[in-house]
């Protein structure tokens, strides 16, 4: 058969295969021959048709497991791009492609393709201008430089999930959504008791100066669910009320709200319960204590936090001077540092004795 | 043998107490384990009169325990940490008599406190005792709580003689009292054991078991053994100085009133005195006051055998003081209805436990096994818990979507809908059945993350149990506390950090991180100051025999038991340092606290000071009150970290 | 002096030393300060079973105050600074305040055990203090058999009344060396109490090793002192408690 002839049908062999299967899909000799393309289902005909595309770069040669020989399709775009690229290219962004959206190290690069590293060097950087791949930041080794195809999207495992951004952790990112997660959890975890009685408690508030910052809100009254009650949120409820709330740009996916979960357990501000309906978030506090809460600004460094006066949040040494004294290793009686001269006593005493 | 601030803070409390003299020869006695008399003398320089005396008036207050060695004939003196420590506590269980069992039995007490040991012949003969008014007025807050005093004005003094109080008019329930201390266990029989140190007894029960022919007949391990567990069992039936035996009634103690306030905890009681519900609590008291004089079967009068000798019991106050610390954190997010249903738990669960647990020392955290209470059933509690509190307003609905539904939970919200449903309920909520639901309610909302407080025993027949972990609960309030620490110290992210540590045990920083959610900076930093702190540590694992930085993974663990037994050291430590301040205070005002402790001045303040000093008096007052709450504050913490 | 100079304190034990605590002094040759600033704690408010308990605490510690068995180890100069030189010239007869002398509050040196109107419960406490809380009770006189080892414990406060004098001797050899930095102790210790002398060669050897061990956590002064109780002047600094035996 002539070269245009085999041309001719290693062209009708890509279309069939494009349109019969996925493009993921691993071709063995079978699946070609299983097309009827091949007259008389001769493979060295085939071998050759095949070479032909591997050369024009619309099939990617692959190895399963068990060493047999076995081809991928690549799409004409593709294609084209591989056509222009130089055979140590080719060679990279072969491998390069094969990993997706893990990426891969560049080392792991180097000892895949057995490039000297100055060639792999500018084979990279020209397939970074062509804007084929990009070099991504992996969290688990920030140091390590590491590229994937440019049109894909990395996977959590580089990025370390939604929450971090190039890498770093996205703190503000979190903190929001966090502080937007504990809210409405205890919106579904208190019961809140109808305004009505509430009213006339408030005015009396107001009246005594004490704006607060939500004044068309009445001073509202919560009550604890019944322990058998089931109504709290799950993951699903709680993942869709944030996709929901426009607070996030990018889609979360419930991997990620989990994570803030169990963060915000940690923090004692929610807690998991195991419900017959699977498991299920309670928030510590009533709607109106985390909004204060989380209202309520962080002192400065440095500055004097003032009285503490949540219950359970303070003991004796946190009360005494001595508990956070910086000489407190050192002060003995009769030393340099003692009880006696103690210059914290002092004003410790003047500030607790004020109010 | 005590570290040296457990030890030196005992010596401080003594001083305290009881002067330099039991001061100098209890830190001797400390420093040198155990002595015989003419060793002490030698040792503490002090003459032989001084010696003889102190050491009689400490034995009488069980400052340091004797032991005379068949032997060589000696008597040996040894120190008493936990007695002299206790000293500290005596404020709190004053208190707590007081706010449990009324302002006369915190005097029996106090009165015991005072004598060391007393027989019940010698305290019925205590001038401050015959009165049911305190000889002193000491505060007016206590009067409005005490309903004794309510009604009668009996003058101060011992206008009556002692002895026969029937036939009196209105004599001070003594008798009734004493009994109640002694039916909820807080006093104790006082027995020849309790004056030799632990050590001692167990020695001496050893070898009178090893003497037992049954115990020779055995060999090797087995006897060894078998002297070991008989000998245990020795020391605790000398020990033994339970009262609360034949004193119970009904599963309750003498002095408990059934269906009233004095069966509730202090939560309750806050609420009544600050409410508007003044009236109320009057007729409450005049009830009180008639349950006082006729109990039943007269039996609450009937005098307790005179020759009987008492002392406190600390054992059993410390549970009692432990399940108040229970109530709080039932307190701090549950509703006071909850709050108070629990304390009624915690009371039937008080009278059946001794003491806080049964191993000498607190066990490793990984290696501690749980000890639950034994279980109490909702009818019993029912008929502890106050009538009148109301249980159904504290929760919310099953359907949040109706503002109340047919259980009626919601008798209060009812204006709005549902009319007639509503006063159905009420009838309906006021009965047993309806109670008993809401009991196990409000329970079982206890029983909940984040309180875990309770848990629930349902048995085949019969309506559900509730009981109380002892052990989980005292390991949270122990990290309670030094979460409370790390907060104040290093802020909430730190909080998280160590939570996130204690729950995974080793970590790496980036699983750490992962975890946390913290930017490296802030957890890096968080982490540094924790070492320094002493509140996490870090682990090397080398990948290679080179122990190269670069190949070597660091974890991050938090070590509680370690942990605890620092702070617990610094606490003991902060409490002799602030002690000590508060001595030097003292000194630097020393010629004015003289003046107003003269024998014409005292008690007369007002009329000998002017008002400029009685101004100083009363800021000297308040400074060593705020000195002494710290002090009491640290001892909540010790309390935590090696009672309970 | 301004411990709260702001912004500098921090929280915590990891705080920044400033050295601006001392505002008259030289920055550059400041040596670190013993007490770094930092932002002393605010207690919570002390709530009312708090204050209850504090007054408690305090109405017992008062009643042990009062009662007959606080007992400071020096009533004329016990609330002096140890050491001091008030205390060291303090003189007991002249040094009160005389304006309220008999009003003022007066310390015990020894705690009062009988005629307090008290019965101890004998059988607690080791027979060599019976008679001390039971004044009536004769050492050699047999009782009821309460204890088998009435004998050794006789033979044994037979060997303690001659230590007791060996003992004092021994204070009073100590406090003279020490007073006069070795110097003639012999001398010393003579003319405190000539009749003691034959007593103290005997003494010396025993008690020389275990002053040294005892290092210097004695109070010279002090034992000077109760050398002196020893021969009956106690009764001055203890207001009147006699005892009866």
């Amino acid at each position: 058969m002539s070269e245009s002839g085999i041309g001719e049908l290693a062209s009708q062999l890509y279309d069939a295969c494009l349109e019969s299967y996925d493009t993921n899909h691993l071709f063995y000799q079978q699946d070609f021959l299983s097309l009827d393309i091949i007259p008389k289902n001769d493979p060295q005909l085939l071998l050759k048709c095949t070479q032909q595309l591997v050369d024009q770069k619309l099939l990617r040669l692959h190895q399963d497991k068990n060493e047999r020989l076995a081809w991928k399709i690549i799409s004409r775009e593709d294609a084209d791009k591989l056509q222009n690229l130089s055979a140590d290219e080719g060679l990279v962004y072969n491998v390069i492609h094969s990993t997706a959206r893990s990426g891969i190290w560049v080392r792991a690069i180097q000892t895949r393709t057995n490039l000297h590293k100055s060639i792999l060097d500018r084979c990279l950087k020209s397939l970074e201008g062509k804007n084929y791949i990009k070099s991504v930041h992996n969290v688990k080794y920030p140091t390590r430089k590491m590229y994937m195809l440019a049109g894909l999207a990395p996977s959590e495992d580089i990025t370390g999930g939604a929450w971090f951004t190039d890498g770093v952790l996205d703190a503000n990112f979190i903190n929001s959504v966090a502080g937007y997660i504990e809210y409405t959890v205890s919106r579904k975890s208190w019961f809140e008791v109808p305004a009505d009685r509430g009213r006339t408690a408030k005015r009396i508030k107001t009246a005594t100066g004490k704006a607060d910052v939500k004044s068309e809100a009445a001073e509202k009254t919560y009550l604890p669910y019944p322990f058998n009650y089931e109504g709290y949120p799950t993951v699903q409820t709680i993942t869709n009320a944030v996709n929901e709330s426009g607070i996030t740009p990018v889609r979360l996916g419930e991997e990620s709200i989990v994570q803030l979960l169990q963060m915000l357990c940690f923090d004692k501000k929610l807690v998991e319960l195991n419900l017959k309906n699977g498991t299920a978030y309670k928030s510590v506090k009533n709607p109106e204590a985390v909004k204060e809460k989380q209202s309520r600004k962080h002192p400065a460094e440095g500055e004097d936090p003032g009285p503490i006066n949540e219950p359970g949040k303070s003991n004796g040494m946190t009360d005494s001077p001595c508990g956070p004294c910086p000489s407190f290793r050192l002060c003995s009686p009769g030393g340099a540092i003692s009880p006696e001269t103690c210059e914290y006593f002092d004003p410790w005493m003047e500030k607790n004795l004020a109010f | 043998m005590l570290s040296q601030y457990a030890a030196e803070l005992c010596m401080l409390l003594i001083e305290d107490h009881f002067g330099e003299l039991f001061a100098r020869i209890f830190s001797i006695l400390q420093r040198y384990e155990r002595l015989t008399l003419p060793r002490l003398k030698f040792y503490s320089r002090l003459n032989d009169k001084q010696l003889r005396h102190a050491l009689a008036a400490m034995i009488q207050h069980h400052l340091i325990y004797h032991f005379t060695s068949l032997e060589d004939g000696n008597t040996y003196y040894e120190a008493n940490p936990q007695a002299a420590y206790y000293l500290v506590r005596s404020g709190k269980i004053l208190q707590l008599v007081e706010e449990r069992l009324g302002e006369y039995a915190a005097r029996v007490m106090e009165a015991i406190l005072y004598l060391g040991h007393a027989s019940v012949k010698e305290l019925e003969g205590r001038p401050e005792l015959r009165s049911r008014k305190p000889m002193a007025p000491n505060g007016i807050k206590h009067e409005e709580e005490e309903p004794q005093e309510n009604g009668m004005d009996m003058e101060d003094g011992p206008a009556t003689t002692n002895g026969d109080h029937d036939g009196e008019d209105k004599p001070a329930p003594f008798h009734a009292t004493l009994k109640a201390l002694a039916s909820h266990g807080y006093i104790l029989r006082v027995r020849d054991a309790h004056f030799q140190s632990p050590a001692d007894n167990f020695l001496e029960a050893q070898r009178a078991v090893a003497a037992r022919s049954d115990i020779k007949a055995l060999k090797g391990k087995k006897q060894e053994e078998a002297i070991r567990e008989k000998a245990q069992e020795l020391v605790q039936e000398r020990t033994n100085g339970d009262l609360t035996q034949g004193l119970m009634f009904n599963g309750l103690p003498r002095g408990v009133k059934r269906k009233f306030s004095n069966g509730l905890a202090n939560g309750q009681r806050q609420n009544r005195q600050n409410g508007v519900n003044g009236d109320h609590a009057e007729d409450e008291e005049e009830e009180e006051e008639n349950e006082w004089s006729e109990d039943e079967d007269g039996f609450d009068n009937i005098p307790m055998e005179s020759g009987l000798v008492v002392r406190v019991n600390y054992e059993k106050l410390d549970v009692a003081l432990r399940n108040a610390r229970f109530v709080d954190l039932a307190q701090q997010d549950a509703p006071s209805a909850t709050a108070e249903v629990y304390a009624c738990l915690l009371r039937r669960v008080e009278y059946i436990t001794p003491r806080c647990r049964d191993s000498e020392e607190i066990p490793r955290e990984k290696e501690e096994g749980e000890q639950f209470s034994t279980p109490i059933s909702v009818q019993t509690l029912l008929e502890d818990i106050d009538p009148s509190l109301d249980l159904t307003g504290a929760l919310g609905p099953m359907d949040p979507s109706q503002s109340m539904n047919r259980r009626g939970k919601r008798p209060l919200e009812n204006g709005v809908d549902d009319h007639d449903d509503a006063d159905d309920d009420e009838d309906e909520a006021s009965s047993g059945a309806m109670r008993a639901y809401l009991v196990n309610q409000h329970l079982g909302l206890l029983s909940q993350p984040p309180f875990d407080l309770a848990s629930s025993v349902t048995l085949s027949v019969g309506p559900s149990k509730w009981r109380v972990g002892f052990r989980g609960l005292a390991r949270k309030l122990r990290h309670l506390e030094l979460e409370r620490m790390i907060e104040s110290r290093f802020g909430d992210v730190a909080l998280r950090v160590v939570r996130v540590l204690q729950a995974k045990g080793k970590l790496d920083e980036k699983r750490l991180q992962e975890i946390s959610l913290l930017p490296f900076k802030d957890l890096r930093q968080t982490l540094a100051s924790m070492q320094r702190g002493g509140f996490v540590d870090l682990q090397e694992v080398p990948k290679d025999a080179q122990r190269q930085p670069s190949k070597t993974i660091f974890l991050w663990y938090h070590d509680a038991d370690r942990v605890c037994s620092s702070i617990l050291e610094d606490t003991y430590k902060a409490m002799s340092r602030t002690l000590q301040r508060i001595k030097h205070e003292r000194e630097l005002e020393r010629d004015f606290l003289e003046k107003t402790e003269r024998s014409d001045v005292k008690g007369h303040e007002e009329e000998y000071l002017t008002e400029g000093e009685l101004e100083r008096l009363q800021r000297w007052k308040n400074k060593e009150a705020l000195f002494l709450a710290a002090v009491a504050r640290l001892d909540d913490m010790v309390a935590v970290f090696r009672d309970y | 002096m301004s411990r709260f100079a702001g912004k500098k304190g921090k929280r915590g034990p990891g705080a920044e030393f400033t050295w601006d605590t001392d505002p008259g002094g030289e920055p550059d040759t400041a040596p670190t300060p013993l007490y770094p600033a930092y932002v002393v704690p605010y207690a919570r408010k002390i709530s009312t079973k708090e204050q209850i308990a504090v007054d408690k605490y305090r109405q017992l510690r008062e009643a042990h105050h009062e009662g007959p068995y606080y007992s400071v180890i020096d009533a004329s100069a016990s609330s002096a600074k140890k050491g001091s030189a008030a205390r060291a010239n303090f003189d007991p007869f002249t040094g009160m305040p005389s304006y309220s002398g008999r009003y003022q509050k007066k310390h015990r040196t020894i705690p009062k055990i009988s005629g307090v109107g008290r019965d101890y419960e004998t059988r607690f406490f080791p027979r060599e203090l019976w008679q001390i809380i039971q004044p009536n009770f004769r050492p050699d006189a047999s009782l009821d058999g309460y204890q088998a080892q009435t004998n050794a414990v006789s033979n044994k406060r037979g060997f303690e009344d001659e230590e007791d004098e060996e003992d004092a001797a021994a204070k009073r050899r100590a406090t003279g060396g020490n007073e006069d930095e070795g110097d003639d102790d012999q001398n010393e210790g003579g003319l405190l109490d000539g009749d003691e002398d034959a007593l103290e060669s005997i003494a010396d050897d025993d008690f020389q090793d275990d002053d040294d061990e005892m290092g210097g956590d004695y109070d010279a002064e002090q034992y000077f002192d109760d050398g002196g109780d020893d021969y009956g002047d106690d009764g001055d600094g203890g207001g009147g408690d006699e005892e009866a035996y």
